[in-house]
């Protein structure tokens, strides 16, 4: 395929070379700024009423052959104010541009890594500059958007190395992918987290990451969104979701080699207000004394020390805290007490809650970021080679992420028509101890929904470092403290049964231009995205057995390991011409084909029944037969063929076309062809009428229709092998059917906008309105499992999404020592699920534990949680007659989007010292908290403690006036007066029980205010600088310092499971880790 | 022009190409074909699996039948079924995993018996053993649900399959059954020995499987169809039941994992400490002096005493006794039904007036010796424990009603087969359940609520099935043979 393309571009060139123009003499000159006299480069030279022009170089001078006929040349510049000049008989034509406040325009990178002056853009973008994603660094820059782009909702997950979930004008697509493409300087980037569907649905398994995260902020120049269709058609179906189009920071003509020199250092610690808060008056067990099994203190009983009288001994093996009051007169066996290397081994002592809370168990986090970069360059050759080094430490102990990148980027100017431009990035990642999300072995669930509030996490901390062993506070037995019931020693799961990663990823790509004439180009790109993983998990044998591996079965110990190459590469050939035509039309057009090649596999082994060596892990160390590895390997290849016109009238309106027809493998034949185009007009009214105080003004409408495909292997039905039964072979019909008939899923977006500048542009207003239907959806439907399949692949279904969105700055203040800008972004964004395919009414996203789900339904937004939720009468809750609240099955019980996110940035700048900070706030949407269903039955929060109404200790029982009283009203209508009895976790807490306590108890509103970041820098003045530097600046950053306002009790609400479809569901959550750090910038 | 003509040319070559798109999208590590019998093999795994398992998201039965009682969690005891989704569980367990993959295997031996150059009466012994599994698995489905689909299930076609109500789904279940049953030639092979773990390809077992199956079925819908009931008994008994434990429809599991039996995982792999034996098992093995308390059953730390974990409510893993130590052997075998069972029946048949040949107290007494036989109870133990007078046919608690002392004793017998144990409880009605704290004895379900992830993805079936069981789909409503 690579030699029909070379033979294709070889045609193109020698095509496209013959025509070419006749030139009789040469004018000469050199453009500088009216403002301070420095020459301008990349100015626009043309000779008026023909296409015969060139640019200004690195220092404004100008070369350009004419024809004799010639009279006067044209020089634009965007933002500057155009001069057309006689040139008579001069050979030599010197000029001076003056800044033109009524041309707003700036040059934004649109699709295909085509820069556009903004103002002829018929659709919304919004760039953000490289300085505001690599000042207060995360481990993904993506994270670093929040707040800053509006529509562009983030959520970061606080996981360590976690993903990002980042959805652009709300989801489209049931269960497809609703994250945007990530396009690095015209590379399509994978930003796949490989997340098993365990992992995402609640259960065991880590987050992997987004592996956009990949992309260093230290390279990154710009960051441009496309949000709408309209902007992304040229990019293909996939990009429905809006793009992130990252441009790299390249080398610059320059005298002498320039170095820059990045070093900062972050110090991180838990936000204590997004961790669970412990009460401190009972500790472990289910129940009071006076229930079943305890002892009279409310203990287990045994004579321990054998003086024949009965001691009091903790129940190790219950995983909650509704037990025993604390009381420091009554001493009694705690966990340690059965150790014999414990100090405190054979011995009772006082029974009160810990010193050390699990708050304690976390540590600093420390960030280390070492970058290096040289550029330099000529008129012909330019250059840039970058490396850095991210070392980061996370809170919790043995967790560690280190990258390493390397980043070339290179121009080279071979003749006057050809110009070959390369990037190449290598980046390698390894982490150690990433973040177990969910229910099953995560220790934040171990703190937030099963913990005894008298155990001390140093005592186990030293316990384990000083035996090395298992020794947990969660004994089955308590005499025996190595074989856990429910939960492992702290740090032996944190240093044990660990798992680690390693990614090794190249991209770049290499491109020819040629440039025939001075309206015409012709590039031929070849561009890669290729890595490989290796992911392994453990379990050291002597832990407490948990789902694991291949078949989840509860294994002891085992190993497991995943390997996964991901690649894509991408041929385009693409013509642009640009052509006036007399002084008020002109025409942009772009021609090209694409050819796309994807290749995924991944290969999934375990060991099974354990490991036989311990320590050792490797999967012939398997007790049992090695299980059969899950094998995936899957190709796709699109070819795609687009156009584009960009039309333009007197720099006042401008009428943008595109089409672009698909052809992909994941389709079946007949089906695999599809076409969509798009429709953009943008009106510069302020062309045509001048508006006091208003510097521009435009108006954009578009229109767009955008196809899509669907992942491969899709199309055939294949069956699933299982393990063999002795010597039976077993194959089984699977659980997914796939479809020979699917077609392309469609999206149609309306969109319309208006931009304003005013003020001399100290004022900065852009409005935008959105609706976009995505419809014929290919779904893996959910099916009644009487049809003999769980899931069936089928196109249906709609989802509507509508938005506005709303970017306002202003200069507060602006003169030449201060200014002080704000800049303020709003976006809310309207789903709802029209229908679904072959008629249900509901799909479910993901199943969790707690019997919550995440669900589109029809009439609903997209994503809303169900459950259990409580009965109604007259508007107030009913209460049972045992003074509980009734449960009601299967009810909308929240809807996790918000109902808008927005930010404000202010940027203050005194001579050198800049001080800039955001607040980004996400205002509405729900989340169910899984931490609270479970930690409020176990009696961990401080709520399940203390007294109730009438003054007496809710823990009480009833008949000594305990229980809690809970608003609404009896089945009779007349108002709850009866208590619930918390005297036990099956009580007012109770997780357990389908006909009252509902899920709709533990959802609340995410809301947030956060200080999400603050940044100052001071640039030393020039004159301080010597001759050695050419910049240096210091910098003090800042990033999640306050969370300002928020509902979710003990956590934050933006954590989660991971990124995905699966959102406003906390289990487990990890804690917010507010970081403050200092960064030195030196440029020689 | 020029650009045209290339742009035509790029066009025309990709549009070759589609054949080679096409081969890109299929799976290259997954057959798209594989033999029937690895497909009938699977399905009558997942049967036995959806029987024996007891996995507390799926078969809480043996709660139900209150065999076991729970430690810490006993969400199940109390018979909550929403929170944990039982029902969507156990309904999955068999269409999917069982059913389908039987129906898959019938389907593919038909495409393929021809090929595969088997006779006739193979190919028929071979339908038969599918017909035979399926006709199991939709009866203990009809059992536990009152209306199911069947009609229009396994059918990838129907993605929103209509409910049968349960009586009309056994009429049709007798019908297959008959049929089979008349297609086995007992002195042809069936599928190989390989793959037939059940009977190893002997197609004369199938027969007697399929005879006792009819029994069981006859048996339930005695109450309702007394006459058809005495017909199919009839004709099973002359054709041939199970007449020893060598006939058992059993499933030797294996040692290691992912063939041991289903409830090691969670009794031993899984090492938590959730299942104790219930008091209401242990207070009547030990009101009867029952020899099977020991094997059921291990006693506390002394040595001696047995104390059941109160059911429904929580309870202490050392303080009661823990199930037996028989039941912690990966190896333990698993039944579909057994010789006991069919005994039992029989002596059911006999007090419903059905000539078949011995007495009751005959039949009883067999029963009752074959369970212990099964358990491995020595003779001598057994003839004392078929001298009790509170065991005895004639003088066992109930007296003139067999179902109170048939009841019991089955109960007693189905021990380690959950949904059979709570199945004879609404069945026979006997007395003896407990009634977990805070419920009442009218909280013990009749039937299992229908799934609850029916509602969203077969709504207008599921509210129509409400109605075949008589309006209401809660615990309280009996199933077709449930009539007392």
């Amino acid at each position: 395929m690579k030699r029909i393309l070379l033979v294709c571009l070889t045609a193109v060139l020698a095509l496209a070379s013959s025509e070419l123009w006749a030139q009789d003499r040469t004018v000469a000159g050199k453009v500088t700024a009216t403002e301070d006299g420095s020459g301008l480069p990349g100015v626009n030279v043309v000779v008026k009423g023909t296409a015969i022009g060139t640019v200004t170089d690195s220092e404004g001078a100008y070369s350009l052959g004419v024809p004799a006929s010639a009279d006067i040349l044209v020089f634009t510049f965007i933002g500057l104010k155009s001069e057309e000049v006689q040139i008579g008989d001069r050979t030599t034509v010197d000029i001076s541009l003056a800044l033109d406040v009524t041309q707003l325009s700036e040059v934004v990178v649109t699709a295909l890594n085509i820069p556009r002056e903004k103002a002829s853009l018929g659709y919304g973008t919004q760039q953000v500059s490289g300085d505001q994603v690599n000042m207060a660094k995360e481990q993904n820059f993506v994270n670093s958007l929040s707040g800053k782009v509006a529509g562009v909702q983030i959520r970061t997950n606080n996981n360590f190395g976690g993903s990002t979930n980042i959805v652009i004008r709300g989801n489209k697509s049931v269960t497809g992918n609703n994250q945007p493409l990530f396009v690095v300087d015209g590379i399509p980037m994978d930003n796949s987290t490989g997340n098993d569907a365990y992992q995402r649905a609640g259960r065991l398994g880590y987050d992997y990451g987004s592996a956009s995260s990949d992309i260093n902020p230290e390279d990154i120049a710009t960051i441009n969104v496309l949000k709408g269709a309209a902007a992304s058609a040229l990019y293909g179906s996939r990009a429905s979701n809006g793009v992130v189009m990252i441009t790299t920071k390249k080398g610059k003509a320059r005298k002498g080699l320039g170095i820059s020199l990045s070093t900062g250092v972050t110090v991180g610690k838990i936000n204590k207000d997004t961790f669970i808060q412990y009460q401190d008056q009972y500790g472990a067990g289910y129940a009071r004394e006076w229930f079943g099994y305890y002892g009279p203190d409310g203990f287990y009983q045994d004579d321990v020390n054998g003086d024949g009288t009965l001691d009091n001994i903790v129940p190790t093996n219950e995983d909650g805290s509704y037990g025993a009051p604390f009381d420091p007169n009554l001493n009694v066996y705690h966990w340690d007490s059965f150790v014999p290397e414990s100090d405190n081994f054979g011995k009772q002592y006082p029974w009160v809650a810990a010193k050390n809370t699990p708050v304690d168990y976390f540590e600093t986090q420390v960030t280390l970021n070492n970058s290096i970069a040289i550029s330099g360059g000529n008129d012909a050759n330019t250059f840039r080679l970058s490396y850095t080094n991210f070392d980061n430490t996370g809170v919790m102990p043995n967790q560690t992420q280190k990258r390493n990148t390397v980043n070339f980027s290179g121009s080279s100017q071979i003749n006057k028509q050809l110009t070959a431009n390369v990037n190449f990035n290598f980046v390698n990642t390894a982490t150690v101890g990433r973040a177990s999300t969910g229910y099953g072995g995560n220790q934040m669930a171990n703190f937030r929904q099963w913990w005894q509030t008298n155990v001390d996490v140093k005592s186990q901390k030293d316990i384990f470092f000083k035996t090395g062993r298992n020794i947990t506070w969660n004994g089955g037995d308590f005499y025996d403290p190595e074989t856990p019931i429910f939960w492992d020693n702290l740090y032996w799961t944190r240093y044990k049964n660990y798992q680690n990663d390693e990614r090794s990823r190249v991209y770049g790509n290499f491109a020819l231009n040629y440039k025939p004439t001075d309206w015409l180009n012709v590039m031929g790109r070849v561009s890669g995205d290729t890595y490989s993983e290796i992911r392994e998990e453990r379990i050291a044998v002597g832990s407490v057995p948990s789902e694991f591996g291949i078949n989840k079965a509860d294994e002891g110990s085992g190993y497991g390991r995943r390997n996964r190459t991901v690649s894509e590469f991408n041929y385009d050939l693409i013509l642009t011409f640009n052509k006036k035509f007399g002084s008020d039309f002109g025409i942009t057009g772009v021609l090209g084909s694409n050819i796309r090649t994807e290749s995924f596999s991944n290969i999934w082994a375990t060991t099974q029944g354990g490991l036989i060596v311990p320590e050792l892990y490797s999967l012939s160390n398997s007790v049992s037969t090695v299980p059969n590895p899950e094998e995936v390997e899957t190709k796709k290849e699109v070819y795609g063929f687009f156009a584009n016109a960009n039309l333009g009238y007197k720099n006042m309106l401008y009428l943008d076309l595109s089409a672009r027809n698909d052809i992909s493998s994941a389709l079946p034949p007949g089906n695999n062809s599809y076409f969509y185009h798009s429709e953009a007009l943008s009106f510069v009214f302020s062309e045509l009428v001048k508006v006091p105080f208003m510097d521009f003004g435009k108006v954009r409408l578009n229109y767009a229709e955008v196809g899509n495909d669907t992942g491969p292997n899709r199309t055939t039905t294949a069956y699933t092998k299982n393990p063999n039964f002795g010597p039976a072979v077993l194959f089984s019909y699977p659980t997914t059917v796939n479809n020979p008939n699917l077609q392309p899923e469609e999206l149609v977006s309306y969109e319309a906008g208006l931009e304003l500048a005013g003020f001399e542009r100290r004022l900065t207003f852009d409005l935008g309105f959105y609706k976009q239907n995505s419809s014929n959806q290919i779904v893996s439907v959910e099916l009644s499992k009487a049809t003999g399949a769980s899931f069936l692949f089928l196109n249906g279904g709609e989802i509507e999404n509508k938005g506005i969105e709303v970017t306002l700055g202003y200069d507060i203040i602006k003169n030449n020592a201060f200014k002080w800008n704000i800049t303020a972004n709003w976006a809310k964004n309207t789903s709802l699920v029209k229908s679904l395919p072959s008629g249900i009414d509901n799909y479910q996203i993901n199943s969790f534990q707690g019997g919550v789900s995440l669900n589109a339904t029809v009439g609903q937004p997209y994503g809303v949680l169900r459950g259990t939720g409580y009965q109604f009468l007259n508007g107030q809750r009913v209460i049972n007659s045992s003074g509980y609240p009734v449960a009601i099955a299967d009810q909308v019980i929240g809807n996790p989007n918000p109902d808008w996110t927005g930010g404000v940035m202010n940027t203050l700048k005194y001579k050198g010292v800049q001080l800039s900070f955001l607040i980004d706030v996400s205002q509405g949407g729900e989340v169910y908290s899984l931490d609270m269903h479970y930690g409020q039955g176990t009696g961990m929060m401080p709520e399940t403690a203390g007294l109730n109404d009438l003054g007496n200790p809710k823990r009480d029982l009833l008949a000594d006036g305990g229980g809690v009283l809970f608003d609404g009203v009896q089945a009779d209508g007349s108002v709850n007066t009866v208590r619930a009895r918390a005297d036990y976790y099956g009580g007012a807490f109770y997780w357990g029980n389908s006909s009252r306590q509902p899920a709709a108890m533990t959802v609340y509103d995410g809301s947030y205010v956060k200080f999400r970041e603050l940044a100052l820098t001071y640039n030393l003045p020039s004159k301080m600088l010597g001759n050695v530097f050419q910049g240096v600046a210091l910098s003090l950053v800042g990033r999640n310092l306050w969370i300002l306002s928020k509902n979710v009790p003990y956590a934050d609400p933006e954590s989660g499971l991971g990124a995905g479809n699966g959102q406003g569901y906390l289990s487990g959550s990890y804690p917010t880790v507010r970081t403050v750090g200092f960064k030195l910038d030196l440029n020689f | 022009m020029r650009k045209i003509i290339l742009f035509i040319f790029f066009t025309g070559w990709f549009l070759s190409c589609s054949d080679r798109l096409e081969e890109l999208n299929k799976p290259t590590k997954d057959a798209v074909a594989v033999p029937a019998e690895t497909l009938f093999s699977n399905g009558l795994n997942n049967l036995f699996f959806m029987m024996n398992n007891s996995d507390a998201n799926r078969n809480v039965f043996r709660m139900y039948a209150q065999y076991w009682a729970q430690t810490q969690y006993p969400e199940e005891s109390q018979y909550n079924m929403v929170t944990r989704r039982n029902p969507d569980n156990v309904w999955r367990d068999g269409y999917r995993d069982a059913l389908q993959d039987l129906a898959q295997a019938k389907i593919r031996v038909s495409e393929t018996w021809e090929l595969l150059g088997l006779s006739e009466a193979e190919r028929d012994n071979q339908y038969a053993s599918i017909d035979i599994s399926m006709v199991y698995g939709y009866a203990i489905l009809a059992d536990l649900f009152g209306a199911i689909p069947y009609s229009e299930a396994l059918d990838i076609n129907i993605l929103q399959p209509k409910y049968d109500a349960a009586e009309d789904v056994y009429a049709d279940l007798i019908t297959v059954l008959d049929n089979a049953i008349d297609l086995i030639d007992g002195g042809e092979a069936g599928f190989s020995s390989r793959q037939d773990f059940l009977y190893g390809g002997d197609a004369s077992k199938w027969k007697k499987f399929g005879n006792s199956l009819k029994l069981k079925l006859a048996i339930t819908i005695a109450d309702v169809d007394a006459g058809k009931a005495a017909t199919m008994i009839s004709e099973a008994v002359t054709s041939g039941v199970f007449t020893s434990n060598a006939d058992n429809a059993e499933i030797i599991y294996l040692d290691a994992f992912p063939n041991t039996n289903p409830i090691h995982e969670d009794l031993v792999q899984s090492g938590r400490e959730d299942y104790v034996v219930a008091n209401t098992i242990v207070d009547k093995l030990l009101a009867l002096s029952d020899p099977r308390l020991p094997v059921y059953a291990d006693p506390l730390d002394d040595g001696v005493t047995y104390e059941g974990g109160i059911y429904g409510d929580n309870n202490t893993f050392s303080q009661s006794s823990h199930i037996g130590a028989a039941f912690y052997n990966p190896e333990l075998p698993g039944l579909l039904l057994d010789y006991a069972e069919v005994e039992f029946y029989l002596a059911e048949a006999v007090e419903r007036g059905v000539t078949i040949g011995g007495t009751a107290a005959e039949h009883y007494n067999n029963a009752i010796t074959a369970s212990m036989e099964y358990w491995g109870v020595d003779a001598a133990d057994i003839a004392t424990y078929l001298a009790n007078p509170a065991v005895a046919y004639a003088t066992a608690e109930g007296g003139g009603t067999y179902k109170q002392k048939i009841g019991v004793q089955q109960w007693i017998a189905f021990f380690n087969r959950g949904i059979e144990g709570w199945s004879t409880w609404r069945r026979l009605d006997f007395v003896g359940f407990n009634v977990p704290p805070l419920l009442t004895y009218n909280d013990i379900p009749n039937r299992f609520i229908f799934p609850i992830e029916e509602a969203t993805l077969n709504g207008t079936n599921l509210q129509a099935a409400k109605q075949l069981i008589g309006g209401s789909d809660d615990v309280q409503t009996k199933v077709f043979w449930d009539v007392n």
